[in-house]
């Protein structure tokens, strides 16, 4: 799931009176596969609806499927509308492009397709940021952010505190407010994975706190046009836009200055990574740098020193030695199965390994030595040996009809756990007894007549 | 014959772990024997309430097992 | 850091106790490995425990003894010590060698120059010896008395420990045996090294030689022989040891016949009265009990005589990566096979009555029997593949040799077919497997073996465990495949068959411990035999297995147990007094060893360190030229 998936998953008319935004309208355009774009660009100046059977022979006979994800992409983000209609006994499909969203398009490419902000000139005492030091900043926003949500499960932000509740990421404060498995796993999980989740959950939000939540999604698509390192003035915010401001920057997305009349926001590269990089192949914006290398002898050494990777590694490796830059520690039995008992799956630990493979490593075919990774996946299996299930054991149906009539119900129910044909002895989840009993007796009586 | 009904708990597993699990059981006082099915290689119908305890000792099990290197 | 600290010293210090005092060496080189400046308190230590190392030596010449020095008011000191005053020899004669006499009456010569061995360039230009001649002082001490000077150097008495050494060279009583090493020989650069630190000055030194198996001990032992060309008194672990030994000698050198005898239990061939080589048991020499009239009067002579050397081959642990990487030695993929056990095996083996009898029902499981029967299959047919299985319970060695048809050597074999087995499976393209027992754990020297399986092992030991992997490491195929990024990934194969949820899985672990820490790579098979392989085996059908289960439950306890071998109990004590050593290395310390890297192949080559060095070259796809076992069973969801 990313921004898009999110908004695909809206309401029509909440979609469309989103596409009201021609900011929205630009990064939907940058999120689509090439056809996409390409069929976009086609419609646009095309008014009336046309045939479904022109656009489809649109399609060369050896990208067949990449013509099929290029439609179903703009069918479900609304962007390419289908009708059917009824021509005798012929159905006909006639395709138009979404009119809010043509119309706002239009107009960007036209008319309003510069930036609405104008950057801060220099003189006003604004400061432009190099990239690295930007990402720095973002890096360590973003690292407190996690480190808050292993330290206590909470932040000094209610924002924040309340962003991860709604993730599921911590219980709810009545049962603590710790850290859950999801939390754990959420950790493990890649940057732009983790920063989705966290603003889904502020766009989910919005609402509740009384925010106009198209506004909000609009502005944050906006933030993506911006130039990254750009001081812009905070003087042209909404009120609601400035409340925003001061909340993402709690999570690096973008950063505030402050002058001694007026004050900026730059943003950085996470919020722009949001549209840019947004369509579904390419969401691999690491700004980090790998660290972890990972030897066959389940040795971890691990390149970094920053706080959050110390407890991230922690809960999977045992630490024996922590330098300034270096951390040193080894993979065990033990080890994993603290992970696992946090929830934390084989591969989520596998993956966090290669994933953050150190530079000198990635090349190597498998980045992570396979021994290991086949012996995490092989402890995690042993710990799943036994499986329990609470059930209820039927025996000596008097018939094979009844016997094969409630096997057949119970499966429909999805809750058949075993079944021996010879004996007439089935297994049921015990959550569907009161169902089995009425399903016998409506049987017996039925046949009773 | 009326049609029975037992409630438990199904326990899915391995051909050597059933058969780890039923010498368990046969290592039990009477009172305590928990199995209540021997349904078949690799499935057991047992008592509730004995699952903590079964799945404690077969944890312990596979760890007497395992040899960990002293850090 | 405790630890790698403790590593980074005794790999220093091994190095230079035997060579002399060079303190700042030690010192240099851990500050060079540093990554903190050295605390001065550590510097300080090394300091103190180091500098009177090696200041003293004690020389054999002519079979006299001399306490040697550079430093004269050293050996003054020694002298103000009692029993070392008394133990002092004074002759009118002229001394050998000696140039003179000093002051204090000690004698006054030119030390032997120090030949540069390999070692020197890593220690840098400032640690190199002087180059000028240096004056040496000595004095003669009574060879009765020899022990009790040494005592009395040992650090918690004078603290100038000594070191050894015997000037074979200007021994002119002893008679020289005529031996020299055949000019086609080779001597490989690691066992050139091996020379140098022995013969370093010209003069003999003792110490421990520690090369993998498989790496050429002998001919470095060979080579010994001819340079100090003495008497030279041979001990080996078995007797099969022994005729390898003195096959080695033949093979390599130009010693006659009648200069090399055997005495084992089985031959015991009279010594000639001039100069010889013997080789021999360690039990045979330390034998306690009552001995045969032949023996007494050998080890009679034994004892009698005056030896020149005295090669005693050991196993110890050794870090062979370089070894790999040189391409001189084969590259072994490790592999636990896990096999379930059947449900009746493991019914009974959790019975507590058949406590004594687990062993044989985790051996004989018949899925282990099956995947071991596929392996065997799979390397004879798909890879002409020549394959020692090692079984250290007898009742398993004979049932699946037998079941299997092929033959097995174990203790009660004779020697004679022993040798006929071993000798058809090294020529004879019909015998690809055999089977062995805990015999086979020593010398028996099997340079064709490149797979090795092992149904059943002594408890995790891991001195058995390398041994095994020895008879593999010796270097298969074309050189050029097997260099760091060569063809051939894995040229040599060691599996271990482990029955699951058994005793048996808790040795494996703690020998896959052993295996990873000396840098193998090391991978778990399940599924074995595939399902798609299983038909033609045997055991497929359960009256098979019930049968089998039958026969190992009626076998006595006896029969199911291990194997007892006269030596055992020598040998396991011998194991005890070696395993103080750390099998920690450097290496595997920084984590720089290099084979654990040796699955991957990287993308990119150009210079990277030397722990990188396998796989590179072009990219290429992991599983080329990769044994379809490893290939990897686990795909990402």
């Amino acid at each position: 799931m990313n921004f898009m998936d999110y908004l695909a998953s809206l309401p029509a008319n909440q979609l469309d009176g989103l596409y009201e935004s021609h900011w929205t309208c630009q990064a939907v355009l940058r999120s689509l596969p090439p056809l996409g774009k390409l069929y976009v660009l086609r419609l646009l100046y095309i008014d009336q609806p046309i045939s479904g059977k022109v656009v489809s022979d649109w399609a060369k006979p050896d990208a067949l499927s990449k013509h099929a994800v290029a439609v179903e992409r703009l069918q479900k983000m609304r962007v390419l509308l289908e009708t059917r209609e009824k021509a005798g006994k012929k159905e006909v499909v006639s395709c138009q492009l979404n009119a809010v969203f043509q119309r706002n398009l239009r107009h960007a490419l036209s008319v309003g397709a510069c930036p609405s902000r104008e950057p801060a000139s220099v003189k006003a005492g604004a400061r432009m940021l190099a990239a690295s030091e930007l990402d720095e900043y973002a890096d360590r926003q973003w690292d407190t952010v996690l480190l808050e949500l292993v330290g206590s499960g909470g932040s000094s932000y209610p924002i924040v505190t309340e962003t991860f509740q709604r993730a599921g990421l911590i219980s709810s404060k009545e049962s603590g407010g710790q850290i859950t498995e999801l939390g754990f796993q959420f950790l493990l999980a890649d940057k732009s994975t983790q920063l989705w989740t966290v603003l889904r959950e502020y766009v989910a939000a919005a609402e509740d706190r009384g925010m106009d939540t198209p506004n909000l999604i609009r502005f944050l698509l906006e933030l993506g046009f911006l130039d990254v390192g750009r001081p812009y003035g905070t003087a042209d915010l909404t009120s609601m836009e400035s409340k925003m401001v001061e909340e993402l920057a709690l999570l690096g997305l973008v950063k505030l200055q402050k002058g001694t009349r007026e004050s900026w926001f730059i943003t950085t590269r996470s919020a722009s990574s949001l549209c840019a990089g947004l369509s579904a192949e390419s969401n691999s914006f690491h700004t980090i740098e790998g660290f972890i290398l990972v030897e066959t002898n389940f040795r971890v050494y691990a390149y970094t020193s920053s706080k959050m990777h110390v407890e991230i590694l922690k809960l999977f490796v045992k630490v024996e030695y922590q330098l300034p830059n270096l951390v040193v520690g080894g993979i065990s039995r033990e080890s994993v199965n603290h992970a696992f008992a946090c929830g934390i799956t084989a591969d989520q630990i596998v993956s966090y390994m290669q994933k953050h493979a150190h530079p000198k490593i990635v090349h190597r075919i498998p980045v992570l030595p396979e021994t290991i990774a086949d012996q995490v996946r092989l402890w995690e299996q042993d710990r799943n040996r036994v499986k329990a299930t609470s059930a209820v054991c039927y025996e000596n149906l008097p018939t094979k009809d009844l016997y094969d009539a409630v096997v057949r119900h119970v499966r429909s129910l999805r809750g058949l756990l075993w079944e021996q044909p010879g004996q007439r002895r089935l297994v049921v989840r015990a959550e569907l007894h009161e169902e089995v009993r009425n399903f016998m007796r409506k049987y017996a009586s039925s046949r009773g007549q | 014959m009326s049609i029975s009904a037992i409630k438990g708990v199904i326990i899915e597993c391995d051909i050597p772990m059933k058969q780890y699990i039923l010498r368990m059981n046969s290592e039990m006082p009477n009172s305590q024997k928990f199995v209540l099915r021997d349904l078949d290689d690799t499935h057991l119908f047992v008592q509730a309430n004995m699952v903590t305890l079964i799945k404690r000792k077969v944890e312990e099990f596979m760890e007497s097992n395992t040899y960990e290197k002293p850090m | 850091m405790q630890d790698k600290f403790a590593a980074v010293k005794e790999a220093v210090e091994e190095e230079d106790v035997e060579e002399g005092p060079k303190t700042n060496t030690i010192i240099s080189v851990l500050d060079r490995l540093s990554k903190a400046k050295l605390p001065h308190d550590i510097v300080e230590f090394i300091r103190q425990s180091t500098t009177n190392y090696g200041k003293v030596k004690l020389v054999l010449q002519k079979n006299r003894f001399f306490v040697e020095s550079q430093i004269p008011h050293i050996l003054k000191r020694l002298l103000q010590d009692d029993v070392i005053a008394k133990a002092r020899i004074i002759r009118e004669e002229p001394l050998p060698v000696a140039m003179g006499v000093d002051d204090e009456g000690l004698n006054v010569g030119i030390a032997p120059a120090e030949m540069p061995g390999p070692d020197r360039e890593l220690l840098g230009e400032d640690n190199l010896a002087d180059p000028l001649d240096k004056e040496i002082h000595s004095f003669e001490v009574d060879p009765d008395q020899v022990e009790h000077v040494k005592q009395r150097c040992l650090p918690n008495e004078l603290n100038f420990p000594m070191l050894e050494e015997y000037d074979f060279k200007n021994d002119t009583i002893n008679p020289d045996l005529d031996m020299e090493i055949k000019p086609m020989t080779t001597v490989r650069p690691y066992q050139e090294k091996s020379l140098c630190k022995m013969f370093g000055n010209g003069r003999a030194r003792s110490g421990i030689i520690v090369l993998p198996c498989g790496a050429g001990k002998s001919l470095v032992g060979v080579s010994a022989a001819a340079r100090v060309k003495k008497s030279c008194l041979c001990l080996a672990t078995n007797s099969v040891s022994v005729d390898q030994w003195r096959l080695q000698f033949k093979l390599w050198s130009t010693i006659k016949d009648e200069q090399i005898i055997r005495f084992t239990s089985e031959s015991k061939e009279k010594l000639p009265s001039g100069p010889v080589v013997v080789v021999t048991t360690f039990n045979m020499i330390a034998f306690g009990g009552h001995r045969s009239e032949d023996s007494e009067k050998i080890i009679e002579e034994i004892r009698q005589r005056e030896w020149g050397l005295l090669l005693m081959d050991e196993l110890y642990e050794a870090n062979w990566i370089d070894l790999v990487r040189g391409g001189f030695i084969a590259n072994v993929q490790c592999a636990e096979v896990w096999c379930p056990m059947t449900k009746e095996f493991y019914a009974e083996y959790l019975k507590k009555e058949n406590t004594r009898k687990r062993q044989a029902l985790y051996v004989m499981n018949p899925n282990k029997f099956r995947a071991c029967e596929f392996l065997i299959r799979y390397h004879e047919q798909q890879r002409r593949d020549k394959i020692i299985v090692f079984s250290d319970n007898i009742f398993a060695l004979r049932e699946y040799a037998m079941k299997l048809k092929k033959p097995f050597i174990y203790g009660p074999t004779s020697h004679n077919e022993r040798t006929q087995i071993l000798y058809a499976f090294k020529h004879s393209p019909d015998v690809n497997t055999i089977f062995l027992s805990k015999v086979g754990d020593n010398s028996i020297d099997i340079p064709e073996a490149n797979v090795i399986i092992q149904i059943s092992s002594h408890a995790g030991s891991r001195r058995q465990e390398a041994q095994r992997l020895g008879r593999i490491l010796r270097a298969k195929g074309k050189p050029k495949d097997r260099m760091a990024g060569g063809a051939e990934e894995f040229n040599a194969f060691f599996y271990s068959l482990v029955s699951n949820d058994t005793q048996e899985m808790y040795y494996s672990t703690k020998r896959q411990q052993f295996l990873i820490d000396q840098g193998y790579s090391f991978k778990v098979i399940t599924g074995l035999p595939p399902r798609d392989a299983g038909q033609d085996l045997c055991f497929g059908l359960r009256e098979e297995q019930l049968d089998m289960l039958r026969k190992v439950l009626a076998a006595g306890e006896e029969e199911a147990g291990l194997e007892k071998l006269a030596e055992d109990e020598d040998d396991i004590n011998r194991y005890k007094t070696m395993a103080y050593r750390t099998n920690k290395s450097m290496a595997n310390m920084s984590g720089a060893d290099g084979m654990m890297y040796m699955e991957y192949s990287t993308g990119r080559g150009g210079p990277m360190k030397g722990s990188f060095a396998r796989g590179m070259g072009p990219k290429k796809d992991p599983n080329r030229q990769r044994h379809s076992l490893f290939k990897k069973r686990f795909t990402a969801k």
